[in-house]
């Protein structure tokens, strides 16, 4: 006999409340409304079966850990970056995202899992910051630092989409115990993104049903796995808002937010001035 | 996961608490949201030893608020039946 909550159940009622224990934990997971990038948390991802003909929907942790970072006192370090003997610093590695032109690059910490491990990271929409330097009202000069306004994007009509993801299993040599990292793959930022995110014009690589199918169950040879990895959204097929610079702590992150300041993104952007050479 | 039936409210400890109906792992689930900023709770109808069936928060922990808006639950469904 068992007992849930107090009361006695039977053996067979116990599994199925237990089954139905990790299914509630499962939708709470996925009906997050944000995740943080500098969590390190767990992100959903669809992940192929090995007969490569259906997928499993999993969690792993965000930001892919290389096989020769041997524990979690390592894994800080690593993620974080540490104070050397010299006494200078060792700045931390940002494995969180994979540029899709560099992941087969010979001496990439990336490139095994690019070949035989990729996945597909769900997404229900994510956040960029967009930069924009103002004007000092005293000195009246343009500000040495920028002012951030976060965005919301998604893409239209579709609750959920798929960005590119490669993962690797990690094992903390200390414990024994295993678990799946992931980093998400980037790729240049569509004229869209290249206003929102541009400090830095890059973009997840969000992928269509049919590429996202062929991205993670197929045996792709390697110019073919570069073609995927930095295929670019057209920014007609994405939505995109400004949100209030707290999202993070609101009920609703992705409510639309109108900073007067800020040029709408619509605005058509002027044409650069061409080359008279 | 399939939404089965509308959103609906009920009454609770004077205020009014909102209800979503799922299928989660074959039963029905019920997804209660509160006004007053408490964590969401799941809740659920589970067959017991003696063969009652008692609502059960899940996870545990949540037994006291599970049974009170439990019964609430099969009062608003008794009333809807009758209407």
């Amino acid at each position: 006999m068992c007992y849930y909550n107090g009361q006695k159940v039977t053996k067979a009622e116990f599994i199925q409340l237990m089954q139905l224990e990790k299914a509630v934990k499962d939708y709470e997971f996925l009906n997050r409304n944000v995740t943080h990038a500098f969590e390190f948390g767990n992100i959903a991802v669809l992940k192929p079966r090995y007969t490569r003909d259906n997928f499993d929907i999993v969690q792993m942790e965000w930001g892919f850990l290389p096989k020769y970072v041997k524990n979690r006192s390592q894994v800080e370090k690593f993620r974080k970056g540490y104070k050397k003997k010299d006494g200078t610093w060792q700045k931390g590695y940002d494995t969180q995202n994979a540029k899709g032109e560099e992941l087969l690059f010979p001496d990439k910490i990336y490139r095994e899992a690019a070949l035989e491990r990729r996945c597909l990271i769900l997404s229900s929409g994510f956040y960029e910051w967009r930069h924009e330097y103002g004007v000092n009202k005293r000195t009246g000069e343009k500000k040495k630092t920028a002012d951030k306004y976060p965005h919301y994007i998604g893409v239209k009509d579709q609750p959920y989409f798929y960005v590119a993801g490669i993962w690797q299993p990690w094992t903390d040599q200390d414990t024994g115990e295993t678990v799946e990292t992931v980093s998400l793959v980037t790729t240049e930022a569509n004229p869209l993104m290249a206003k929102i995110h541009n400090s830095k014009k890059r973009m997840p690589t969000i992928l269509p049903d049919n590429l996202s199918w062929e991205w993670m169950m197929d045996d792709l040879p390697e110019d073919r796995i570069t073609e995927l990895a930095t295929f670019q959204l057209p920014q007609d097929l994405m939505e995109a808002c400004s949100v209030q610079k707290d999202f993070l702590k609101a009920e609703d992150p992705t409510v639309p937010f109108i900073y007067d300041e800020l040029v709408a993104l619509d605005n058509p952007t002027p044409p650069t001035q061409p080359s008279l050479f | 996961m399939l939404f089965q039936a509308d959103d609906f409210e009920v009454e609770f400890e004077g205020m009014m608490v909102a209800i979503k109906v799922m299928d989660m792992a074959g039963r029905t689930v019920f997804k209660l949201d509160f006004p007053d900023g408490r964590k969401s709770l799941m809740i659920s109808r589970s067959r017991v030893f003696d063969g009652s069936k008692v609502w059960m928060s899940i996870p545990e922990g949540r037994q006291p608020e599970a049974i009170p808006i439990g019964a609430k639950i099969v009062e608003h469904f008794k009333n809807t039946k009758t209407q």
